[in-house]
């Protein structure tokens, strides 16, 4: 499990508001999460970020993920700076090109970045289900470490061949609106938890609202290895793709 | 922006709606009693309309000029770009609004005249002016987060739409074209945040676009 950043931690120089995203961040460092996600489109996280990581002595479980977010590819660098400085950490474990925007300008930043130990892990990311097309296409070509996308419940395009092609290829994979953006839990305020385990085949959640069909009947332990998110690069069977939802 | 067509309102929502909420209560903390100062301007403006002077078309452009300054700098510069990074993009258009007031506006006859479009103009003028600080309230806000003439863009927006509707001489077109875009934006904005007085800001809109054909009515010897 990750925590993402879009929108909630976007609060400005709220102080009530920042400390708030503090205690969040403290819960879930305290709960053995690792991963935090940014990016600089989402207005002031990134320094509410930095404000928590402060707070709390920059826990050492930290895992730092960000993405470089700017249509001119010789801009990425300062950037990218900018955005380690406002989260004040010495380096980003990993850093995404988001929702592909000038990707190929991007990557070999990232990937020179890498190359030089500034940098531990490269990806790219989409959402939504945007240009799935073209995420493949650098999934098969490009030496990525981890892709982001849409994967839920509901969402499920991606079963057919990005996550077979990420399993082949050894890419790890981030999911982001594991819940629609929270959508998907408001359909269900209100009804009695389902009876979940083996033999469950059918879930009707009632009138107007999706069938779950095949609902997985067994679960294996997936592996984590010291990358969020590798639970579903090395087995992206059915039964082990509700395991690493990360928001956003 | 590829497959645009994709993205709804709510995707372009940076913020959560109790962020920019706050953002609003904060604002007026920093800036009361500024608020008396702007509804008072409001109130001397809709003298000025129904009893013009010689001197009072300035007056009110003038007026109007000023107050789309201050907020651009002190809203949007100050405070909306801390959790909307597109506001210093809209903030410049503010400040282009207020350059327009000054000299366009400042060329035109802005008073009341008894017609299809002066009563909307006036309706909105007020609405701005007295009711919309109250519609917060009225969706269950506290009061110190009323959104006050001159002091946030929507009312500031509003009340420029009804005014402008109001005005009579050359290229006063010019100066609905900011305030209406502004109404749509917020009106995305509010929409996206499921509030209910997203939908004030389109009817502004619209009736600021649909009026602005009719023509104006003039008070006899006004000009």
């Amino acid at each position: 499990m990750g925590l993402g950043t879009w929108i909630t931690f976007n609060v400005g120089d709220d102080d009530e508001l920042r400390d708030e995203c503090a205690a969040v961040m403290d819960a879930f460092f305290r709960a053995g999460g690792g991963m935090i996600d940014s990016s600089p489109m989402y207005g002031s996280s990134q320094p509410v970020i930095g404000y928590g990581l402060r707070k709390l002595g920059q826990p050492k479980s930290l895992f730092s993920a960000d993405k470089v977010w700017i249509s001119s590819g010789s801009r990425g660098p300062s950037q990218i700076e900018e955005s380690r400085s406002l989260w004040g950490v010495p380096r980003f474990d990993l850093l995404q090109v988001h929702n592909l925007l000038s990707w190929e300008e991007h990557l070999q930043t990232l990937s020179a970045m890498k190359a030089a130990g500034q940098l531990r892990y490269v990806g790219i990311t989409t959402s939504e289900g945007r240009r799935h097309d073209l995420l493949e296409t650098i999934m098969a070509s490009r030496p990525l470490d981890f892709v982001q996308l849409t994967y839920n419940i509901v969402d499920r395009e991606v079963e057919d061949r990005i996550l077979p092609l990420a399993a082949d290829r050894g890419i790890g994979v981030i999911v982001n609106r594991p819940f629609q953006q929270g959508v998907l839990l408001r359909r269900l305020a209100g009804q009695p938890l389902p009876r979940l385990g083996r033999g469950h085949r059918r879930l009707q959640l009632g009138a107007g609202r999706p069938e779950i069909h095949h609902l997985p009947s067994r679960r294996h332990g997936g592996h984590t290895g010291d990358q969020p998110g590798r639970a579903c690069a090395g087995e992206h069977g059915r039964d082990e793709r509700d395991r690493c939802p990360t928001p956003r | 922006m590829p497959e645009w067509w994709t993205y709804s309102a709510e995707d372009f929502l940076l913020f959560s709606p109790r962020a920019y909420w706050r953002l609003i209560e904060r604002h007026n903390e920093a800036l009361w009693p500024a608020q008396l100062l702007t509804l008072l301007l409001g109130i001397a403006i809709l003298w000025l309309l129904l009893r013009p002077r010689p001197w009072s078309h300035r007056a009110v452009a003038g007026s109007l000029a000023v107050l789309w300054a201050w907020v651009a700098w002190s809203f949007l510069w100050e405070r909306y770009a801390t959790i909307n990074w597109a506001a210093v993009y809209i903030a410049p258009l503010f400040a282009l609004q207020a350059v327009l007031l000054a000299s366009v506006g400042g060329r035109l006859r802005w008073s009341f005249g008894r017609s299809m479009r002066g009563m909307v103009g006036l309706g909105l003028f007020l609405h701005a002016l007295v009711l919309h600080p109250l519609t917060g309230v009225l969706m269950g806000r506290p009061m110190r987060g009323a959104e006050v003439f001159g002091i946030t863009p929507d009312p500031t927006a509003i009340a420029t739409v009804g005014l402008v509707l109001l005005a009579a001489g050359r290229c006063w077109w010019l100066l609905l074209v900011i305030p209406l875009g502004w109404c749509l934006a917020g009106w995305l904005t509010l929409y996206g945040m499921g509030a209910a007085e997203s939908w004030i800001l389109l009817a502004a809109a619209g009736a600021g676009a649909a009026l602005s054909v009719l023509p104006v009515a003039r008070r006899p010897g006004s000009e």
